[in-house]
């Protein structure tokens, strides 16, 4: 029962072990999760600040660009103003910027309309798409007024698309034009993507993209790096360029991480490395947790060895004691055995001589209680013979013996009570066997007296011999009521009985004898078909006392 | 021919006179003794064919007392009411004739003193 419950409780804590390394797992890798969050949102940070740098930078040189192309409108407006507004002077001046700049389709030198109120003449033109006289109307005129208004600031217009080409115009107002002049140059927009900002360029590990509105509107992106979807996605820095007057729009985002690859991993790593050492940690501490569970089930084991051993030990204690007793008893009825032996032997002899000096006297009655007499002295010999080879066994003292005599011997000691009759059929030429002649004459005694005891209603005690082999068989059979397959069984163990009267040892030690001179017995019987002991003994072989094989 | 002399030596005096009756009966010319000692000087006062003798007696006991008779050994039979293995074994290794269990029938008693009594010496 404890065995039972110690394991049951062991058991339990080792079902809150197991419990322990998964909740030890789960906590580190939340804390790994956690962790790789906070250094994305670091590396993210430092990534976004450093874009916005880069693109700062990136505003400050776009700025300087545009600044030359004023600069160059202002070369043309200063000429135009030298000279009073010449045609000549003006192209004069302007040719340079033509033949630098492919992209560059017209730059002129314009006023407002007198006869159309919304619209510009041009006074001078260079270039494909104006000419001197023309009426210039719509965004283009749109711009060119709000350079008149500009202080000398450019003014740029939104993306102009003519017959499908885009382009984009910008206009600069007096000062640095003539007085009631504007000056206006118009350029092609490349197609987006087209522009792109070769690697070996400072910004080229930004993706770029400038458009000529405050909106990121895809159809007034007019400035892109290669291969660009417009407008940009992810993180996107997006700065208000200011192009004189209007309001453009800077964006940019980074081609590969500006914080640098590994460092824009890092999140990732610290995540593999914090999964890898919660698997790890967990792993550990369930290698820990079995060899201590496997210490534990050992003692466990161990202890119940112990227990089992201990309670072997004191069985084993028990059965010496109790043995120990049976000893003393046994050496106590030993000794008082021996001691009768004597007393007895001397009314035997006392027997004897009555029943010879009565013998003629024909006193039947007295003769018949002698008989008696004599029965009961051989039936106390006999248990007393019994006790002795019981409680301490003898080993046989092996000598020729013949069988015949001692058969008659011991029917001479153990005659049949009335009602019964011997039938003998001992073969004269039996071989002698080798027997310790005591033992075996108290083996016949029992057979014997066993079998006048199993024929309370009388019959026929068979005595037989026989041989074969270098073996001799004795035969006793009685007519009695026979034996059950129960009772045959235990017919040879110790204190069974079956009788009203008797130890119930007789055929333990009968098979002990034969058994310690190499010799087998064996019981035949059946309810109501009597019982025959059949025991079998070596041959004598020779006057060493060798047994026959 | 003289009578066959038998020796009874026992310490108790009713197995020792039964058995002087039952041998006296059988024709035989009994002495008796009752302990080792006094069975020594009958032994050496005259000779008996056979003598039959207790194993165990106060004072030199039946083996002590069958290996300091002779030569020549008289044929001893002895006799013990103690089925002992190492005393059987020294008795027979002290050349007794025979040895008898107590209680025993009188008339195989009878034939071994006759076997002894004709035995060769």
């Amino acid at each position: 029962m404890e065995t039972t419950e110690g394991e049951a409780a062991a058991d339990t804590k080792r079902g809150a072990l197991r419990g322990l390394s998964v909740v030890v797992l789960v906590v580190l890798l939340l804390a790994a999760v956690a962790a790789a969050w906070g250094t994305r949102q670091v590396v993210r940070d430092q990534e976004h600040r450093l874009l916005r740098e880069r693109t700062s930078e990136l505003n400050v040189t776009l700025q300087t660009a545009t600044g030359a192309v004023q600069s160059q409108l202002a070369n043309a407006g200063t000429a135009s103003r030298l000279t009073n507004g010449s045609q000549e002077a003006f192209a004069e001046a302007t040719k340079g910027d033509v033949a630098t700049t492919p992209s560059l389709l017209t730059e002129a030198l314009l006023a407002p309309s007198p006869d159309n109120r919304d619209g510009f003449v041009v006074e001078a033109a260079v270039g494909s798409t104006l000419k001197a006289g023309d009426i210039v109307t719509g965004e283009r005129a749109d711009t060119m007024r709000t350079a008149m208004a500009a202080q000398g600031k450019l003014a740029a217009s939104r993306v102009l698309v003519t017959e499908g080409a885009k382009s984009l115009g910008l206009a600069l107002g007096p000062p640095l034009a003539p007085p009631g002049h504007v000056l206006f140059r118009e350029t092609k927009v490349a197609p987006a993507g087209q522009s792109r900002t070769a690697s070996s360029q400072p910004f080229s590990e930004l993706n770029v993209v400038l458009y000529a509105s405050s909106k990121p509107e895809a159809s007034q992106a007019i400035l892109s790096t290669a291969h660009l979807k417009v407008p940009l996605k992810g993180d996107v820095v997006s700065q208000p360029f200011k192009l004189g007057v209007s309001p453009w729009l800077l964006s940019v985002s980074a081609q590969k991480p500006l914080v640098g690859t590994l460092a824009f991993r890092t999140p990732w790593l610290v995540l593999l490395s914090g999964i890898l050492g919660a698997l790890l940690m967990a792993y550990l501490l369930e290698v820990v947790l079995r060899r201590r569970d496997y210490a534990l089930a050992l003692v466990d084991e161990r202890t119940t060895a112990l227990r089992s051993s201990l309670a072997a030990l004191e069985s084993a204690q028990e059965q010496l004691v109790r043995s120990e007793r049976l000893a003393a008893v046994g050496q106590l009825a030993s000794a008082v055995g021996h001691e009768l032996r004597n007393p007895l032997g001397v009314i035997s002899n006392s027997l004897y001589l009555i029943r010879t000096a009565t013998a003629d006297n024909g006193d039947e009655r007295m003769q018949r209680h002698l008989g008696t007499a004599e029965r009961e002295v051989a039936a106390a010999t006999l248990i007393i013979s019994d006790l002795l080879e019981f409680a301490r066994a003898r080993e046989p003292i092996v000598a020729s013996v013949d069988v015949a005599p001692l058969v008659d011997e011991a029917l001479e000691v153990a005659p049949p009570p009335e009602g019964i009759t011997v039938s003998r059929q001992v073969d004269g030429n039996t071989p002698a066997v080798a027997a310790d002649r005591d033992q075996l004459r108290q083996v016949l005694l029992n057979l014997i007296t066993n079998g006048y005891d199993a024929m309370s209603q009388g019959g026929v005690l068979t005595v037989a011999t026989s041989s074969t082999n270098g073996t001799v068989s004795i035969k006793v059979s009685d007519q009695g009521d026979g034996m059950s397959e129960e009772t045959r069984s235990h017919v040879f163990e110790p204190f069974f009985t079956t009788k009203a009267r008797g130890v119930g040892l007789g055929l333990a030690v009968t098979q002990r004898i034969v058994g310690a001179h190499g010799g087998n017995i064996a019981v035949d019987s059946r309810p109501g078909a009597g019982a025959t002991f059949t025991v079998s003994l070596p041959v004598y072989a020779g006057a060493n006392g060798s047994v026959s094989e | 021919m003289t009578a066959t002399r038998v020796l009874v030596v026992d310490d108790e005096l009713g197995m020792r006179e039964t058995l002087c009756d039952i041998l006296q009966d059988a024709g035989y010319e009994v002495s008796a003794a009752h302990d080792g000692t006094s069975a020594l000087a009958e032994v050496q006062g005259q000779a008996f064919d056979v003598v039959l003798m207790d194993i165990r007696m106060p004072g030199p006991d039946g083996v002590t007392v069958l290996q300091q008779m002779g030569p020549p050994p008289p044929r001893v039979i002895m006799m013990t009411a103690y089925a002992v293995e190492d005393q059987l074994r020294r008795a027979m290794d002290a050349q007794a004739f025979a040895v008898v269990h107590k209680p025993f029938q009188v008339g195989y008693l009878l034939n071994l003193v006759e076997g002894a009594a004709e035995s060769p010496s």
